[in-house]
């Protein structure tokens, strides 16, 4: 990380909050990051979609506010229809904070003119908009980056080597995962998830006619399918795993901080989330959460990477750059 | 640091919300809220059995299917709780009213926490629509 800001020399405690928020670093990873939650935002859509049909009149409603009046079905269709072009723009990184703010205020209305909308996942992707439109997001890993890049010179353009800038919301969307990961853990932490109660009722359907059962019936004889299946309705068939799921949703949330355990975080909770979103069906909140997992790199880390791959980074253009730079050393 | 003023006030907003709204999540009952907003994913079952009924003055009865009144089916869980059973029964109150149909509303919730906990989240032999809390049991 590199630490630029001159007020890092505070003491107490401001020194290193400062140090915290306003360090800067290579926006390589929070372009890509950018990237792959426009993909997530576009797969979420039609879930949305289908599920939000509270923001329509007619039946019972349980509004947030009040002067969120509920949609006609035709302007609900066309709100949802909307944000397509505005997730592609935010996708390739032209003008993402507007297009941020843009969606934001179309899922935004939707999600908040009535409570029964609610669900974790839209939510989640909310705060990830809010947090974009305050974000440089679009300074690497974009169509403008690109163009600026090649303007300059440059062979990596995407990557925007020797950019900096402020690490504030990438840090904010970073302490935001951590946070839906340590308070899922701690809502778990009860006899009764403990138990393997809840996952044996939640599972129940994935393991008798869903996902699991399908995949086990691929590996599994009949007669051993069915004791496999007659196992997991028992509570305590689900113990290990319930276990397993309360240390990780604990584990990973710090882990995921320190460079020496990064990477080992990263190889335990993406398997983690394949198969959460596999077995349960929540593949896109389970990719946003994979995705998000670059936004812990160390900044240089991928621009590192790209250039390992690519050569070397920006810097003079190429007619100026002498001829011995002109592969960096990885 | 004059300049990181504003922001600084902003990220500790943010963080302040993000880290004790949450709390309500782990102190409130289930069957009190639901507890939106506080990352609870996937960490309880719920399950609920109810029956509304409709007592005309004549004395008929009618069983009421809530499933009606909601866009999706599914979705009446979500209200059954303390906190909004009581928004719920008023509309129901408003909609027999405005489909002509006078007389009392009489219900029945019990709800079901992870297979083990059941309380009853409605007085039964109260007209939802005249009794005080809309008939909704206080915790």
């Amino acid at each position: 990380m590199a630490a630029a800001d001159p007020v890092t020399s505070s003491g107490g405690l401001i020194g290193p909050w400062n140090q915290f928020w306003y360090a800067e670093g290579n926006p390589l990873s929070l372009g890509v990051f950018r990237a792959l939650f426009a993909i997530c935002l576009a797969f979420e859509l039609p879930v949305t979609r289908s599920m939000s049909v509270f923001a329509i009149r007619g039946g019972f409603h349980l509004p947030y506010l009040s002067f969120l009046t509920p949609l006609s079905p035709e302007n609900y269709q066309v709100m949802h229809d909307l944000q397509y072009p505005f997730i592609v723009l935010l996708g390739l990184g032209i003008l993402p904070r507007v297009c941020a703010g843009v969606l934001l205020g179309l899922q935004g209305y939707i999600f908040f003119a009535d409570q029964l909308n609610f669900r974790n996942h839209p939510y989640f992707f909310l705060l990830l908009l809010l947090l974009l439109v305050f974000a440089p997001s679009g300074k690497a890993f974009s169509i403008p980056a690109l163009f600026r890049g090649l303007v300059e010179g440059s062979r990596n353009a995407l990557a925007r080597g020797g950019v900096t800038s402020p690490l504030t919301t990438q840090r904010l969307m970073q302490v935001q995962v951590s946070i839906v990961y340590f308070y899922a853990a701690l809502h778990k932490m009860t006899a009764q998830f403990l138990g393997g109660h809840v996952l044996a009722d939640m599972m129940g359907g994935s393991v008798s006619n869903g996902r699991l059962g399908h995949l086990l019936a691929g590996w599994l004889s009949p007669a051993a399918l069915d004791g496999f299946r007659v196992s997991a309705a028992n509570p305590e068939f689900w113990v290990p795993a319930a276990w397993i799921t309360v240390i990780l949703e604990l584990t990973l949330p710090f882990a995921l901080w320190f460079p020496r355990w990064r990477i080992a975080a990263m190889a335990v909770g993406i398997p983690f989330h394949i198969a959460i979103g596999y077995t349960m069906r929540i593949e896109i909140f389970s990719a946003a959460m994979i995705a998000s997992y670059v936004l812990f790199l160390d900044p240089e880390t991928l621009p590192r990477v790209w250039q390992r791959m690519r050569g070397p980074l920006a810097g003079p253009p190429r007619s100026a750059r002498p001829v011995k730079r002109r592969r960096g050393r990885a | 640091m004059r300049s990181h003023r504003n922001t600084n006030l902003l990220i500790a907003g943010y963080l302040a919300f993000q880290v004790l709204y949450p709390i309500r999540g782990l102190v409130e009952d289930k069957f009190d809220t639901w507890g939106e907003f506080t990352w609870n994913m996937y960490s309880q079952t719920y399950e609920c059995r109810t029956r509304y009924r409709l007592v005309a003055q004549s004395g008929a009865q009618q069983d009421l299917n809530l499933q009606q009144y909601f866009t999706l089916g599914d979705k009446v869980g979500r209200v059954l709780n303390r906190q909004d059973l009581p928004v719920l029964h008023a509309f129901l109150c408003e909609q027999m009213a405005r489909e002509g149909k006078p007389g009392q509303i009489l219900a029945r919730v019990s709800c079901t926490k992870n297979k083990v906990e059941t309380e009853t989240l409605v007085r039964e032999n109260e007209d939802i629509c005249t009794a005080a809390n809309h008939a909704v049991t206080v915790e």
